[in-house]
């Protein structure tokens, strides 16, 4: 690309310099020509030009031969005299290319010679070209020593401007390479200017920081299901061995048993759980059909009275009758996150406290609240409280059974029906769970 | 044999406590880091049981600062991770055995009865004063050619006095390595219990090896105090 345009510059170049030198020599012809005219003497057949016009015309390079009308040689000027007059002239008033005897190569104009309206006979003006040529020639040599030394200087440059411009590019693809699922951690050094590549670099930051941050989700993820199952595990066969490790009576290694049993159920539920959370979130729901909300919601609600009546907490319902509470939605996974929640209710209130259900009808949405009078949660808790495995107070839950499943098991099914769910809470005055869900 | 147990999952804790029990160890449990510092401060544990996914302080600090503070007695690592680096930083931070969740009851005193073998000068399985013999694996005596069969807190007992043979012991000494916090200092449980080892092992045979020292405590050895 950039020797074709060099090329054409030095081509270019040429052709407009022989032009202009073309001009310029034809011009001096002209001149000559005219000076001529003016300065040639001619008197009885005899012709003289002064010698100072002589040795004007000579400066400028110029030779002649002046010829009678008969075209017999009458005069000759600067070192015409030194050749014959040329074998071949141009016609009036125009130029030719010729050479000299001695191979000088020369260029003609020929004029008439007059005076007044007489013709006193013809001029053959003639100027060498070797000056005009040889520095023709010189421009060209000099072209072509220039031409490939600057095209090799360009890609020597250019390659060094390509390298440093790319060097980043590189510095991505060497940390690119490196990265693997191990060190997510590894980041491109950013001291890069504020341009493309500085953007792509920092775009591809970004992109390594939402990676590494989802794979120590899920790290997170392996390592807590490892430990709810390792734990209760573990239990197992220690208590298994215990119980072999001397003869027991019967009444002691039932006792054992039951609690081994519980162990078992504790793994069942977990497993449960994380079947239920991984099918919600990666395949989403079961077919939705019609939901009744609120006729959901009371039977959820008597369905818990006994446990309520255990606890010694009032659970009571608060939804509007005459109003259309029917949505399109998977009516067992529903179920399951208001029997979550409300359970929840029952297990933070204490005794003759209170747990409600209400819900209300909105134009695009169905709005549900399960509000207890319970210990509330405080706030540092909130933010984390639909996290899978999370558990606000670690001791007792485990004491109560929970994996700190359930909520991220709501959360997930309620995102599933492109609802939201919410929290509020104060310590000392309850908690608030609120559930929005389209209508359809 | 008095056992420290650190670990904070009380049904776990409560396990390793039948466990060790029913195998004569006086056991007390803690379930915090934290905490393990007072409780070696007022007893003087032949062991301690550490798991080291503590809340509080875990247990690889734990049993650094135990070593540092200058205890000697053997420390067993208890955890759920079986990954190697652990097990290293387990025993670089000084403890003795590492024993990974989930374990058998069995393996767990098996390694104990090793750990309390590598601290007695002899290193051999079973206890030998004269010709008394106590095997800590079966838990079963031997004086002569007589199996002598002893319960569990006997044992513990004998056990004591055979492991500092020819020392005195006094009540103190006895209540740490024989009973856990539980015990009333006050009851008269040790004099109940030498007498019954004397009846068991001394009562046909001579010579007389459970030696009360006045006002001191108790002795066991094959000489007579001069």
């Amino acid at each position: 690309m950039e020797a074709v345009l060099l090329v054409t510059f030095a081509t270019v170049f040429v052709f407009v310099l022989r032009n202009t030198q073309n001009q310029q020599i034809n011009e001096t012809l002209h001149l000559g020509a005219s000076q001529l005219n003016a300065v040639v003497d001619v008197r009885n057949g005899q012709y003289t030009v002064a010698a100072s016009e002589t040795a004007d015309l000579r400066a400028r390079g110029l030779m002649a031969w002046i010829l009678t009308p008969n075209g017999h040689l009458a005069l000759t000027i600067g070192s015409a005299g030194d050749y014959p007059l040329p074998n071949t002239i141009p016609s009036t008033d125009q130029t030719l290319e010729s050479t000299l005897p001695d191979t000088t190569p020369i260029r003609l104009l020929v004029v008439p010679l007059n005076e007044g309206n007489n013709n006193l006979g013809t001029i053959v003006l003639a100027l060498p070209l070797r000056d005009s040529q040889a520095f023709l020639w010189q421009i060209l040599l000099g072209f072509a020593i220039a031409i490939p030394l600057m095209l090799g200087l360009s890609a020597v440059g250019g390659l060094f401007l390509a390298k440093r411009a790319l060097q980043p590019v590189a510095a991505i693809t060497q940390t690119a390479r490196q990265i693997s699922a191990a060190n997510l951690s590894q980041r491109i050094d950013l001291h890069l200017p504020p341009d493309e590549i500085g953007k792509l670099a920092h775009t591809f930051n970004e992109m390594l920081a939402r990676l590494e941050r989802a794979f120590q989700r899920e790290q997170q993820l392996t390592s807590d299901i490892s430990h709810e199952l390792r734990t209760p595990l573990g239990m197992l066969k220690t208590q298994l061995s215990l119980a072999r490790s001397r003869p027991r009576e019967a009444a002691a290694l039932l006792i054992m048993m039951t609690d081994m049993e519980n162990d078992v159920d504790r793994m069942t539920v977990l497993i449960e759980q994380m079947l239920t959370l991984a099918r919600v979130e990666q395949r989403g729901l079961g077919e939705f059909v019609p939901v009744a909300l609120d006729d959901l919601l009371r039977d959820i609600a008597n369905q818990l009275q006994p446990k309520a009546a255990t606890e010694q907490v009032t659970l009571w319902v608060d939804i509007p009758s005459q109003v259309d509470f029917h949505l399109a939605g998977d009516s067992e996974r529903l179920r399951q996150v208001f029997t979550n929640l409300i359970e929840n209710g029952l297990k933070y209130t204490l005794p003759r406290g209170e747990v409600s259900i209400h819900a209300s009808r909105h134009r695009q949405t169905i709005e549900v609240s399960i509000v207890d009078k319970g210990e509330g949660i405080s706030p540092e808790h909130l933010p984390h409280l639909f996290e899978r495995f999370y558990r606000a107070d670690s001791a007792r839950s485990r004491d109560t059974g929970g994996f700190g499943l359930g909520l991220a098991i709501a959360h997930a099914v309620v995102q599933a029906h492109d609802g939201t769910i919410t929290v509020n809470s104060e310590v000392g005055q309850g908690t608030t769970f609120t559930v929005s869900l389209p209508v359809s | 044999m008095r056992v420290l147990v650190v670990e904070d999952e009380p049904r776990m804790a409560a396990l390793i406590r039948q466990g060790l029990e029913e195998e004569a160890y006086a056991v007390d449990v803690v379930g915090n880091g934290s905490d393990v510092f007072y409780w070696v401060q007022s007893t003087d544990y032949d062991m301690v049981l550490l798991d080291i996914m503590l809340p509080g302080m875990n247990g690889l600090n734990v049993c650094h600062r135990l070593r540092a503070k200058g205890y000697t007695m053997p420390i067993l690592m208890l955890t759920a991770r079986d990954t190697l680096p652990d097990k290293v930083k387990g025993l670089d931070s000084g403890a003795d055995d590492y024993l990974v969740k989930p374990f058998a009851i069995e393996e767990l005193t098996a390694r104990l009865r090793a750990l309390a073998r590598r601290d007695a000068p002899v290193k051999t399985a079973v206890l030998t004063v004269a010709d008394l013999t106590l095997n800590p694996a079966t838990k079963l005596a031997q004086r002569g050619n007589d199996i002598i069969e002893l319960t569990a807190k006997e044992y513990a007992l004998l056990e004591t006095l055979m492991r500092h043979s020819n020392q005195i012991l006094n009540r103190e000494q006895i209540i740490d390595h024989v009973w856990n916090m539980e015990f009333e200092s006050g009851s008269k449980l040790i004099e109940v219990y030498i007498s019954n080892l004397r009846k068991k092992i001394d009562a046909d045979h001579a010579p007389k090896l459970i030696h009360t020292v006045r006002g001191l405590g108790y002795r066991l050895g094959d000489y007579e105090a001069s």
